[in-house]
C-alpha cells in the first residue's frame, strides 16, 4: 500500500499540495483525477521519489520513498513526456531499464512490442507521440514493479490503443501483484478502468472512493408522477443528491441501493419509472455539488 | 547485483553514451602530445646532428613538453574539464531528464559518482595513454629520459590536478544553476571572480589612497585568485613544470578536495524542481545578487572615477545608482519577469550599503592605510626607491633596488615619517591632482618597502621633500653594497662572459664605440669591470647628485640558451661619471675614450631653435601658458658656438627629466665634420647667456 500522510509541497509562493492524505490499496487501479494545476503530477513525483515533500510522509509498503532504493524498486514512474536516451532504440532503452530494475522482463517486452507493432530496432526519436507513449508504457509494465505511476499516459493514444493499454493493465493485475496509479483530467478515460478514484483540487484531496461503491450507492431514476404530492413524498423519503424536471419527467439522483430507490418510487405508483446508468462524470458532479463545489471549476 | 557492480555497469553505460567525449579527448591529446612531439623531435634531432643543439637541451625540452610547458596540453585540459562537467550533468537542466534519472531506483550519490567517474575516465584514459606514448617515443628516439616510470607519474600530476580543479568548478556551476546560460555564466564567474575582486581593491587603492602603490607582482597576485592562474602560479614558482613545489601542491589538492565535496554535497541536496530556474537553490539568490551587484558596481564606478577628480567626489552616488540597476537586472535574469524585478528589496539595501560602505572606507581611509607607520621595533629591514624624477633609474630595474633591504633603516624611516605626515596633510586631495600639486611644491614620490619581523611586507608610496630624499640617499650611499645595486652593478658576477661593450657619450652614436671580445673572457673585459667597480666604490653621493653622467657603457653578457648551444645576450648598462677615472683610463686604453666636451673646431654646422613659455591673460582674466617657438637659426660665430657646445652634456641628448618639462628650452642641431649629426636640448638656467633674444 502507498500511504500518503499530510503531504504538502510548495514551489516558492505556489502551494502545489496542501496536507494530502490518501491510501492507495494494492491490487486495484487507482485513478487520480484533477484539473490542470491541481497537483497530480507533483503528487506522483513525490510518490516516485523525484521530489521531496516539504512536510508529511510517503510510505510505500511501510518504507519512506525519498532516496530509498529498496522502496523505489517497487515503483516505476511514467511521466506525461517520457525521456528516451539520445538516438536510443527500444532495445537500448530496455537495456537501461534492465540496469536499474532488476526484475525487468525482456522477453515480455519483446513480445509486447511485437503485439503493439513497435519496431525495437528503430530510433525512438522517429516515433510519433502516440508510439512514444506506448513505448514508455511497455517499458513501465515490463519493469515488473509493484506500482506503476502513470501521469496522463493515455493522452495522445487513439481509442483502440487506449483500450489495448487498459486491457494490458487489467491482465497484469490478474497475473501478479500489480497496482497502477493513473493520473488524468479525463474522467471518461478512467471510468472503465479505475477501481478507486481520488479527486485532487487546488492541492488538496477532496475524496478517495471505491468507484463501484460510488456507483452502487448512487442511482439515477427517471419518472413521471401522477401528481405533485406523490413527487414530494418520494423526494422526502429518498436521500436526494439532485433532481430536475423536464416537463412532467422528473430525473432524481439519490443515494441508496437500486432496490431501495425503486421500491420507494414504485410505492406511489408512478405513471413511469426507470433506473438509468450513471456516468462517472455524473457521479462526480453529484458528489462535488454535495461538497459545495461548482463542477465547472474542476474540468475542462 | 551488488551496488559496486551496478556502479561499474552504469559507468560503462555512461561512457558508451559519451563516447564522443572519449573520441574528442583522444583527438586533442594525440594532437597536443605525440603527434606534435614527433614533428618537433625530428627537427631537434636534426639540429643535434648539425651541432646547434645539445642532448641535454633536448631532454629538458621534452620534459617540459610532457606537461604545461606544452600550452596545448593546458588548453586541452581546461576545455575538456568544462565539456565533461557540462555534458555529464547537463540533464539537470531538463525536467524530463530529471524525472527519468531521479525516478530510477538508484541513490543520488551513485548517480553522481557514475557521471563524475565517467567524466574523469573519458578524459584521463586518453591522456594517460598519450603520456605513455610520449615516453615510449622519447625512449625510441633516444631523448635519454631517466627513470621513465617515475617521470610518467611526475609529469602527470600538474595536468591531472588542473583538470580536477576546473572539472569541480564546472560541476559546481551546473549543480547550482537551473539553466544553461546561468550555468555558463556561473562557470565564468568561478573562473574569474576572485581576480576581478582583487583588481577592484587595487583600483580603489590607486584612486583614493595617496600612499597606495602597485605591487610589482600584482599581476601574479591577481591571478592567484583565479583557478586558471593559481594552479600555474603556485606550482611553478620559478621552477620547471615537471618539478612540483610540493608545499604549494598541498594547497591545490586541498582546494580540489573542498570543491569536489561542495559539488557532491550540493548535488545531493539539489531540489529536482530547480530545473529551468536561474538558480537551483533559491535561497542563494539574494546572496549571489549581492556578490555580483556589489562587485559590478565597484568595478564600473571605479573605472569612471579614475577619469577625473570631480567624478571621484561623486563616486558613491553613481555607484549606488549602478548597484540598484544591477540588482534589478539580476532579478530579471532570475525570473525573466519585469513585474518581479523589485523583489528582494533586502538584497538591494544590503548591496547598496556594502557598496557605499566600501567606497566610504576608501574615500575617507577609515582603516588608516595612508597613516600607517609601523613601530620601528616591528620592522626587520626597509628599502626604498625614488618613484619618478631622476632619469638614471630607468637603467636599473626598480625591484632590484627595492629588494635591497637595509637593516640600518633609520634614514628611510625618517623619510617614511615625513611621507606619512604629508599624506595626512593632503587627505582629501585625490591622486590624480595630488601628483601635480606635489610636483609644484617640489616634492617627489618614493616607494618604501617595510620587511616586518613577522615575515610580511608592506609597500607605501610617499611624497617627500627632495632635500630629505637626498639626505636619505646620502646616508645609504655609505653602504657600498647599496651603492653598487643603485648604480647598476649589484648583479655583476665574476664569471660572467662579456661578448661586447658599447660606449655612448656626448658625441658618439650607439654602437660607434664598440668593442667585441673574443669567445674566451678577455683580460680587458675583466679590467673594465674591475675598474668600474673601483670607481663605484670610491664614488660619492655628491658626484652622482650634482654631476650629469658623461657617458653610458653597455656590457653584453652572454647567457646560455635553452638549446644549450646558442647564447642569449643580456645587456647591462651603467653610467660613467666625471670622477670615474679608472673606467675612463681603461676605455682610453681600448681606444674608446669618453668625450666630455665637443670642440667647436670639429663642428661643421650648428643650428639652434628657442622654445619659450609665456603666461598670457585673455579678456576674461583667464591665465594660460603659451609656447612660442622660433625658427631654426644658424650659429656661425665660433665663440658663440663654443659657448653653446660648453653648455651641452651627455644628458642634453634628450634624457628627459620631469622637472624640465615645463621649462624654456633650446634645441641644438650639430653636423660634425666627420659627417655625424646630433640633436640636443638645453633647459632652464643653462640657457642663461645663450639666447640671442
Amino acid at each position: 500500500m502507498i500511504e500518503i500522510q499530510g503531504v504538502s509541497k510548495s514551489f516558492e509562493e505556489i502551494k502545489a499540495l496542501q496536507d494530502i492524505h490518501a491510501n492507495i490499496k494494492e491490487g486495484a487501479i487507482f485513478g487520480l483525477i484533477g484539473s490542470n494545476g491541481a497537483g497530480k503530477s507533483t503528487l506522483l513525483r513525490i510518490v516516485s521519489g523525484i521530489l521531496k515533500q516539504d512536510s508529511g510522509t510517503v510510505l510505500v509498503d511501510g518504507e519512506q520513498v525519498y532516496e530509498n532504493v529498496k522502496a523505489k524498486e517497487n515503483l516505476c514512474f511514467i511521466p506525461d513526456t517520457a525521456y528516451f536516451l539520445p538516438n536510443a532504440t527500444g532495445k537500448v532503452m530496455a537495456g537501461q531499464y534492465e540496469m536499474f530494475y532488476p526484475k525487468f522482463n525482456r522477453e515480455q517486452f519483446v513480445k509486447l512490442a511485437e503485439t503493439f507493432k513497435l519496431d525495437l530496432d528503430r530510433k525512438i526519436g522517429t516515433f510519433s507521440k502516440g508510439m512514444k507513449k506506448q513505448m514508455s508504457m511497455l517499458l513501465g509494465i515490463c519493469a515488473n514493479t509493484k506500482y506503476l505511476l502513470c501521469d496522463e499516459t493515455f493522452d495522445g493514444l487513439d481509442p483502440v490503443m487506449r483500450q489495448a493499454m487498459k486491457s494490458l493493465l487489467a491482465m497484469e493485475i490478474m497475473k501478479r501483484d500489480f497496482t497502477p496509479v493513473i493520473a488524468s483530467h479525463n474522467l471518461r478515460e478512467l471510468e472503465d478502468i479505475c477501481d478507486y478514484v481520488g479527486l485532487l483540487h487546488k492541492g488538496g484531496i477532496l475524496f478517495t472512493k471505491d468507484l463501484e461503491d460510488m456507483k452502487f450507492n448512487i442511482h439515477k431514476v427517471q419518472c413521471v408522477f401522477q401528481n405533485e404530492v406523490d413527487e414530494e413524498n418520494v423526494l422526502a423519503r429518498l436521500e436526494v443528491m439532485q433532481h430536475h424536471h423536464r416537463g412532467k419527467v422528473v430525473t432524481i439522483v439519490a443515494r441508496g441501493t437500486r432496490l431501495e430507490i425503486l421500491d420507494t418510487v414504485e410505492a406511489v405508483k408512478p405513471i413511469f419509472a426507470e433506473v438509468l446508468p450513471l456516468t462517472l462524470e455524473e457521479i462526480f458532479i453529484s458528489e462535488t455539488e454535495v461538497a459545495g463545489y461548482d463542477i465547472k471549476e474542476f474540468f475542462d | 547485483m551488488t551496488s559496486k557492480n551496478s556502479l561499474t555497469k552504469m559507468i560503462g553505460d555512461d561512457l558508451r553514451q559519451r563516447m564522443w567525449l572519449v573520441v574528442l579527448s583522444s583527438l586533442l591529446f594525440i594532437l597536443a602530445l605525440p603527434a606534435t612531439a614527433v614533428m618537433h623531435l625530428e627537427n631537434k634531432l636534426g639540429w643535434i646532428k648539425d651541432g646547434i643543439y645539445t642532448q641535454e637541451a633536448l631532454k629538458e625540452w621534452y620534459l617540459e613538453y610532457l606537461t604545461f610547458g606544452n600550452g596545448w596540453v593546458m588548453m586541452a585540459v581546461i576545455i575538456l574539464a568544462i565539456i565533461a562537467a557540462f555534458s555529464g550533468f547537463f540533464y539537470l537542466y531538463a525536467s524530463e531528464k530529471v524525472d527519468y534519472y531521479h525516478s530510477m531506483p538508484v541513490k543520488r550519490s551513485q548517480l553522481y559518482l557514475k557521471t563524475y567517474l565517467s567524466g574523469l575516465l573519458a578524459v584521463l584514459i586518453p591522456y594517460v595513454i598519450c603520456q605513455a606514448a610520449m615516453l615510449v617515443i622519447g625512449s625510441i628516439k633516444g631523448v635519454g629520459i631517466e627513470a621513465p616510470v617515475l617521470l610518467f607519474f611526475k609529469t602527470m600530476i600538474l595536468p591531472v590536478c588542473y583538470y580536477l580543479l576546473v572539472y569541480h568548478f564546472s560541476i559546481l556551476a551546473v549543480v547550482l544553476t537551473g539553466r544553461v546560460i546561468t550555468g555558463v555564466f556561473a562557470t565564468m564567474v568561478f573562473l574569474g571572480y576572485g581576480t576581478i575582486v582583487s583588481n577592484i581593491f587595487g583600483m580603489f587603492g590607486k584612486i583614493f589612497l595617496s600612499t597606495y602603490t602597485r605591487n610589482q607582482y600584482a599581476f601574479a597576485h591577481h591571478m592567484m585568485f583565479s583557478p586558471v592562474g593559481s594552479g600555474l602560479c603556485m606550482s611553478m614558482d620559478d621552477g620547471a613544470f615537471y618539478e612540483i613545489i610540493w608545499k604549494h601542491m598541498g594547497l591545490i589538492v586541498f582546494v580540489i578536495i573542498a570543491l569536489g565535496a561542495a559539488a557532491f554535497g550540493f548535488y545531493l541536496k539539489r531540489p529536482s524542481e530547480g530545473t529551468k530556474k536561474a538558480l537551483a537553490f533559491p535561497k542563494m539568490s539574494e546572496g549571489i545578487k549581492v556578490m555580483l551587484s556589489v562587485s559590478g558596481a565597484l568595478l564600473l564606478s571605479g573605472y569612471i572615477a579614475s577619469y577625473s577628480e570631480v567624478l571621484i567626489r561623486w563616486c558613491v552616488l553613481y555607484a549606488l545608482v549602478t548597484v540598484v540597476v544591477l540588482c534589478l537586472i539580476i532579478e530579471f535574469i532570475y525570473h525573466t519577469d519585469m513585474k518581479r524585478i523589485l523583489r528582494g528589496k533586502i538584497a538591494i539595501v544590503v548591496s547598496a550599503v556594502l557598496t557605499a560602505g566600501i567606497i566610504i572606507i576608501y574615500q575617507y581611509d577609515v582603516f588608516g592605510y595612508d597613516s600607517m607607520l609601523p613601530k620601528e621595533g616591528k620592522i626587520k629591514s626597509m628599502s626604498f626607491i625614488e618613484d619618478s624624477t631622476y632619469p638614471y633609474y630607468w637603467e636599473v630595474e626598480e625591484n632590484k633596488i627595492l629588494d635591497m633591504k637595509m637593516e640600518g633603516f633609520g634614514a628611510i624611516y625618517e623619510l617614511a615619517k615625513e611621507g606619512v605626515e604629508n599624506a595626512r596633510q593632503n587627505r582629501g586631495r585625490w591622486n590624480s591632482a595630488l601628483e601635480a600639486t606635489m610636483a609644484q611644491e617640489g616634492k617627489t614620490s618614493v616607494i618604501v618597502e617595510y620587511a616586518m619581523k613577522n615575515g610580511t611586507k608592506k609597500n607605501r608610496r610617499y611624497f617627500v621633500e627632495q632635500k630629505n630624499l637626498e639626505a636619505c640617499m646620502e646616508t645609504l650611499w655609505k653602504d657600498v653594497n647599496w651603492r653598487k645595486v643603485f648604480l647598476g652593478i649589484g648583479d655583476w658576477e665574476d664569471d660572467e662572459v662579456i661578448r661586447w661593450m658599447h660606449v655612448n657619450d656626448i658625441c658618439t652614436e650607439y654602437g660607434s664605440q664598440s668593442i667585441e671580445f673574443a669567445k674566451d673572457n678577455s683580460d680587458y673585459a675583466r679590467k673594465i669591470k674591475e675598474a668600474y667597480e673601483k670607481d663605484v666604490e670610491k664614488s660619492t653621493f655628491d658626484t652622482w647628485k650634482n654631476a650629469y653622467p658623461q657617458a653610458e657603457m653597455t656590457l653584453a653578457v652572454a647567457m646560455p640558451n635553452a638549446n644549450g648551444i646558442n647564447e642569449v645576450i643580456q645587456n647591462k648598462t651603467v653610467f660613467i661619471y666625471e670622477d670615474f677615472t679608472n673606467t675612463k683610463a681603461v676605455l682610453e686604453e681600448l681606444g674608446c675614450p669618453v668625450h666630455e666636451k665637443i670642440d667647436a673646431n670639429e663642428v661643421a654646422q650648428l643650428y639652434i631653435k628657442d622654445l619659450k613659455r609665456e603666461e598670457t591673460e585673455n579678456t576674461q582674466g583667464e591665465r594660460s601658458e603659451l609656447e612660442k617657438e622660433d625658427e631654426w637659426s644658424n650659429v656661425t660665430d665660433l665663440d658663440e658656438m663654443q659657448k653653446i657646445l660648453d653648455a651641452l652634456t651627455f644628458r642634453s641628448r634628450n634624457i628627459e627629466s620631469k622637472f624640465e618639462e615645463k621649462q624654456d628650452m633650446m634645441e641644438v642641431r650639430i653636423w660634425m665634420k666627420n659627417g655625424k649629426q646630433f640633436q640636443y636640448s638645453i633647459y632652464g638656467e643653462k640657457l642663461e647667456g645663450l639666447r640671442r633674444s
